[in-house]
């Protein structure tokens, strides 16, 4: 037997066991076993959404670095490394997806083998479980929830319509925020291959799953739709965990600029007036369109005037 | 990656996620056979294919053809094929009435779409004209005959494989739901139920003289029921689930169970008489072609499949290897001294093939092939 058939008899006896030891709800095992999937797959999960939503941040800076030092290779790694963006992660961006294939596959077949409802899925299943199963015992599996058989598509298509719209609440929550990318421009997009991918799997992912909804047992709709759920919640989580990190950031670069003034200020009146030193940041905070360039040209600025006076000392 | 995952799902869970397999009826010079999208009928007597027939949208078919040689006419129940985009999906099962009498491909008398909600695997069963089936939505149907028009719908609590009997006005139908419904054959409501010691995956049968009704389960066990109240006469057991229909000759009761376990008991009473076993397991029907006694067996893994001939005491009279391995019921064809049986399975690439096999004394006498597997 393969690994393949190994690994499908492996989570069939799993959704079985769950199915007996939840009470014979399919629904419920099916619940349960999904989120546990999910739970196993949360660390590399979020590291893929963070990369994901960070990558799409870094695009405008990725790109004009790539127009910049487009005949030199060397230099625009360099750059690349300053910002932090390896071109590598976007590569392993796929691998939660390609680990969650076999999952995925694997489920898929379980919902069919378990609820098909044909003698030759029954026989199948006889011949796969482990002994500790009484299969007749278990027998029928319920395969009804609310008004749908989880073994046929769901009549009124109310179904497939949620996978679709929590699809796509889900491919929103992966792209950055409009305020996130740093591109003024109107139009940049069309310029961001990454961006233009997002933007046009906002949608088809959508309409392909709702178009497999319509296909396929409710059963596989249902994963679907508790998947796209917990998805949906780990994109909340992981925007917000990065919008504060980018508002400590900010206040970051604040505090370090006030600084700056105010050693400047320093060095020019030797005065802690306070109200002078609120000008000051007002002041710096008026130019925050050219914060870091202001912000380095002072710091350099009070950097020389700091060497000058110790000469003088 | 959504390409692949297409091709993958398409691979994975497309036409064959339904994976049917192969049926058989005969008359006496013709077998027909269904598996997955093909209808095929062959010639016995002649050794050639008579005609071969696809449904609307390479929907697959599960259950037996109903043959009425008199008057040359196939009926046939679908699987069911999803609805395109535009028609919202769903499913659409349909049955059909063919012409027999020798165009190929056979002429459609009818076809009615959307006949049910719910997939057919169960046989058909034609009594006056009237059709009784049952589909995998939980419902017990009753069709015209001659146009295919819905007379009565039932509800059960699962599915329903098994072939319905008919025995005066009262319709006999096993479910999965562990519950042997009798209903009026005539609006399909509920004359009695019986609980059943397992899911009921065979059909019932009546007794000799229609005064008992025999249900095999998987709950390894056999029961008779008085057909008029559904009241209980005897039980009788088995070492593992009985899947498919027991077979009564000569005042004794046959049945087989998935371990290859093969049990002779009294018709009347339940008593054993006699077991013996034929070693793969036994999901199809039991047969007789006059005296003897012929079971079909098969497994799946070694893809090793025997038919056995019994005499009503239980003596072996021969044992035959056939192509491959059998999951269904054996068809006799009419007074011919001849069984048909068919295999076929898409997961271990067997295509589609029939076996004639002399029940005088277990000689293939001929194989036919589907020579294309149907994807």
């Amino acid at each position: 037997m393969g690994i393949w058939q190994e690994f499908l008899n492996l989570m069939l006896n799993i959704m079985v066991g769950l199915y007996q030891f939840l009470g014979g709800n399919f629904i419920v095992a099916l619940v349960t076993f999904t989120v546990l999937m999910r739970i196993l797959m949360l660390p590399i999960n979020l590291r893929q959404q963070r990369s994901s939503i960070k990558m799409q941040q870094m695009q405008p800076q990725v790109q004009a670095i790539q127009k910049k030092y487009k005949n030199d290779q060397q230099k625009m790694m360099e750059e690349f490394n300053k910002i932090g963006y390896n071109p590598a992660d976007s590569l392993l961006g796929c691998l939660p997806l390609l680990i969650q294939m076999p999952i995925f596959f694997g489920l898929y077949r379980v919902i069919n083998i378990m609820l098909q409802g044909t003698p030759l899925a029954l026989l199948d299943m006889k011949f796969r479980l482990w002994e500790v199963f009484d299969l007749a015992s278990l027998l029928p599996i319920d395969n009804t929830f609310l008004w749908v058989n989880l073994a046929q598509p769901d009549p009124f298509l109310v179904l497939p319509i949620l996978v679709a719209g929590t699809m796509f609440l889900q491919q929103k929550l992966m792209m950055p925020a409009k305020d996130d990318t740093k591109t003024p421009k109107k139009g940049a997009e069309d310029d961001n291959p990454a961006a233009q991918m997002q933007q046009s799997m906002l949608y088809t992912m959508p309409l392909m799953f709702g178009f497999f909804a319509m296909s396929f047992g409710s059963g596989l709709a249902i994963y679907f739709i508790i998947s796209n759920i917990i998805g949906i919640g780990q994109g909340y989580i992981v925007r917000r965990n990065l919008a504060e990190e980018r508002a400590l950031a900010d206040i970051k670069r604040e505090e370090s600029k006030r600084l700056a003034s105010k050693y400047e200020n320093d060095d020019e009146g030797d005065s802690t007036d306070p109200a002078q030193e609120t000008k000051a940041l007002k002041a710096s905070e008026n130019g925050s369109g050219n914060h870091q360039k202001n912000g380095s040209k002072s710091q350099s600025k009070s950097k020389s005037k700091k060497k000058k006076k110790k000469g003088r000392k | 990656m959504l390409f692949g995952m297409v091709i993958l799902l398409s691979a994975c869970g497309g036409a064959r996620q339904a994976g049917s397999w192969p049926s058989i009826s005969a008359t006496d010079s013709h077998v027909y056979v269904t598996f997955s999208t093909d209808v095929v009928s062959l010639d016995v007597d002649n050794q050639d294919e008579a005609w071969r027939f696809a449904g609307e949208g390479r929907v697959e078919f599960y259950a037996p053809p109903l043959v009425v040689p008199e008057e040359e006419t196939v009926y046939l129940a679908d699987f069911g094929r999803t609805g395109s985009l535009l028609s919202g999906g769903g499913l659409i099962v349909s049955m059909y009435a063919l012409d027999d009498s020798g165009s190929n491909p056979p002429e459609v008398r009818w076809l009615k779409e959307d006949v049910t909600d719910g997939r057919i695997v169960a046989g058909l069963h034609l009594d006056g004209d009237v059709i009784f089936t049952g589909s995998s939505n939980n419902r017990i149907i009753a069709v015209s005959r001659s146009t295919g028009d819905l007379i009565w719908e039932a509800t059960t609590e699962n599915a329903i494989w098994s072939a319905p009997a008919k025995q005066g006005d009262i319709v006999f139908v096993t479910s999965i739901d562990r519950n042997i419904y009798a209903l009026n054959a005539a609006d399909g409501t509920e004359k009695w139920t019986h609980v059943l010691n397992g899911a009921g995956a065979g059909s019932a049968v009546l007794s000799a003289d229609g005064d008992l009704v025999y249900a095999g389960s998987f709950g390894n066990e056999i029961i008779a029921l008085n057909a008029a109240d559904g009241s209980d006469v005897w039980q009788a057991t088995a070492n593992d689930w009985i899947w498919g229909a027991p077979v009564e000759i000569n005042g004794i009761l046959v049945y087989g169970d998935i371990s290859g376990n093969v049990f002779a008991v009294d018709a009347g009473t339940g008593e054993n008489i006699w077991q013996a076993s034929v070693n793969e397991s036994i999901v199809g029907d039991i047969v007789v072609s006059g005296d003897t006694i012929l079971v079909a067996s098969g497994n799946v893994e070694t893809q090793v499949g025997h038919i056995t001939a019994f005499s009503t005491d239980g003596v072996e009279l021969w044992d035959t290897q056939t192509t491959a391995h059998i999951q269904t019921s054996p068809a006799v064809l009419g007074n011919s001294d001849r069984v048909a049986l068919v295999y076929g399975d898409i997961d271990n690439d067997i295509p589609l093939g029939v076996d004639i096999v002399d029940t005088t004394n277990g000689s293939i006498v001929w194989k036919w092939t589907l020579a294309d597997l149907a994807e």
